[in-house]
């Protein structure tokens, strides 16, 4: 009994002391750089910040995302990225029509691992080049997708090896 | 081994907090959220491996048929004072001890090292006390 409130207590707190630290390492960033507005599902990028999870904006993975911008010069080409955990990929490019351009994006094509929190990118290069983001929030159960259920083993894992160390000392100390 | 297996965890572990941290949209996982998550999960495996590998036995504790089976030939031949003694893993004062032996408990001196003696207890289990203070056994 005494143990499983330990491991209760060690799971507690592990993810704990990650949120804060995880919290604390992500103060509210401007999230656009460069001469451009942006919007996304009609929200102004600008206003939000990229690193706390109260402003990300809320899709469902049946959703679709829009991502505009508008540049006070002119636009060459544009990429919409993705990033999770510093690790950015791109995800749609296209040319942009003079000094904005404009997107749509299926959620569903991108979010079909996970729910959660993801950071999305829009940068655009030429004259005016910008690079704004923004977090999104997918809906949905954490444990119906192929990435919770997968943190969800890790953390187990984990787990298992603390209970297998706990077991081992009591044997140590009941011989 | 165990090392490498607390680290693996750990690793593994702490990274698998981040996920589900974010899957639940809790925090976002920068490079150094990651990172931290996983050198915290590192850092739980070796505590609590610490923590759980501290001596907290005595020698008072119940002896099984079992482990007496792996000894067949054990006599006591001292007995530990009445109040206890100090048990080390190695004849050396400096260190602190592993452990204390219960008063009375029957012991087999094999090895006796300056004023140290190696001993063996009825399970198997040996270890160094202070050889003056045994009581020997008729």
């Amino acid at each position: 009994m005494r143990s499983r409130r330990c491991l209760a207590s060690i799971g507690f707190a592990t993810l704990a002391s990650v949120a804060a630290i995880g919290g604390r390492s992500t103060p509210a960033a401007a999230s656009m750089n460069g001469p451009c507005t942006a919007t996304v599902n009609a929200q102004d990028v600008g206003a939000l910040s990229a690193s706390s999870p109260s402003d990300a904006i809320r899709v469902e993975k049946s959703d679709t995302l829009t991502a505009q911008a508008q540049s006070s010069g002119s636009v060459g080409s544009y990429r919409i990225q993705l990033e999770y955990a510093g690790i950015r990929w791109t995800v749609a490019k296209g040319e942009a029509d003079n000094n904005s351009w404009s997107r749509d994006v299926k959620v569903a094509d991108y979010a079909r691992y996970g729910a959660g929190l993801y950071r999305v990118h829009g940068v655009s290069t030429g004259a005016a080049a910008c690079d704004g983001s923004v977090l999104i929030r997918v809906g949905g159960s954490p444990f119906a997708t192929p990435a919770g259920l997968v943190g969800t083993g890790l953390v187990a894992l984990g787990v298992a090896n603390v209970a297998s160390m706990l077991r081992r000392g009591r044997k140590v100390m009941l011989p | 081994m165990k090392a490498a297996r607390n680290t693996i965890a750990g690793a593994l572990s702490g990274l698998g907090s981040v996920v589900l941290l974010q899957q639940f949209s809790l925090l976002y996982p920068t490079a150094t959220v990651a990172l931290t998550g996983i050198a915290l999960g590192i850092v739980v495996q070796f505590g609590v491996g610490a923590l759980v590998g501290r001596p907290q036995r005595t020698a008072s504790t119940p002896l099984s048929s079992a482990n007496v089976s792996e000894t067949p030939n054990w006599h006591p031949t001292h007995s530990v004072p009445a109040d206890g003694t100090d048990a080390w893993p190695e004849p050396d004062a400096s260190t602190p001890p592993e452990l204390r032996l219960e008063g009375g408990l029957g012991v087999r001196v094999d090895k006796a090292e300056g004023g140290w003696a190696h001993v063996v207890c009825e399970n198997g289990w040996t270890t160094w006390v202070n050889g003056s203070l045994l009581e020997p056994r008729a």
